[in-house]
């Protein structure tokens, strides 16, 4: 028997894989890796709407600021009226 | 395999849809843990391979250009892990001080499945990663040199030379151990 007949008898006689499901471990081992992904809508969406939510952290903060020491006169406060 | 499924799938999971990934690793995994189970032993580590591959696949499918089927690029992407797995493997036990040797002696006729498959992976462990994986690709999945080039992005004739050395070794292998 050839080197190559040994192993591929060998394989032969190994038998099937067990069936196994994985797919679970995968969806969390990718959410893990890059939140957001294969879960709540396209990730441009995602992306997009914590870019819109730091803008208004900031607003919020910049308009506070300038309640105490006034650095951009009235330039925000239409933005800042129309929030509330 | 259903390559139009896979397509519509790939279209989802690239907008975002968890589900339709899911279903992509449901109807490949069989076959990814068959092919896996021939670069590792433990169940445990086969496992983490699957994993693997699907995990890699789906980072990478922006890049899937959709010219060949979904599971012929997906087995290129398996036989990276699987390598790439051979070559960790092997620098770890070289690191631990404790490579493999072959017994004096194996079983020409293992008694069972299991026996069988763990002398199947005693001898290929005496390979090198190289030729593990042509031996593997060419001889156990029964893989043309030129889907083996293709799998592995060696030239053919790189394939058909590391074929001919690694069936080299083994033969030398196993007329000191049968």
């Amino acid at each position: 028997m050839s080197e190559i007949e040994f192993i591929q008898k060998l394989d032969a006689a190994s038998g099937n894989a067990p069936s196994i499901d994985v797919a679970d471990k995968v969806i969390r081992r990718i959410r893990l890796a890059r939140p957001g992904a294969t879960g709540s809508g396209p990730m441009w969406l995602a992306a997009m709407m914590s870019a819109l939510a730091a803008a208004a952290v900031l607003l919020v903060a910049v308009q506070s600021f300038s309640g105490l020491q006034d650095p951009f006169g009235d330039l925000l406060t239409p933005v800042w009226t129309a929030f509330q | 395999m259903d390559d139009k499924a896979d397509r519509a799938d790939i279209t989802a999971s690239l907008a975002g849809d968890g589900e339709a990934y899911r279903r992509i690793v449901q109807r490949h995994q069989s076959l990814v843990a068959r092919r896996m189970r021939r670069f590792a032993r433990d169940a445990g580590a086969v496992e983490e391979l699957v994993q693997d591959v699907f995990v890699e696949a789906y980072f990478s499918l922006p890049g899937f250009s959709g010219k060949a089927p979904f599971e012929h690029w997906l087995n290129r992407i398996a036989t990276r892990v699987g390598y790439a797995f051979l070559k960790r493997r092997q620098q770890q036990m070289k690191m631990a001080g404790n490579e493999i040797a072959l017994e004096n002696r194996i079983a020409a006729e293992p008694a069972n499945a299991d026996e069988a498959a763990e002398t199947l992976h005693r001898v290929l462990d005496q390979l090198s990663p190289r030729d593990r994986l042509v031996v593997t690709l060419l001889h156990l999945e029964n893989r043309t040199v030129a889907e083996t080039a293709a799998l592995t992005g060696w030239s053919q004739t790189m394939v058909k030379v590391q074929a001919f050395r690694a069936r080299g070794k083994l033969r030398k292998l196993l007329e000191r151990t049968t």
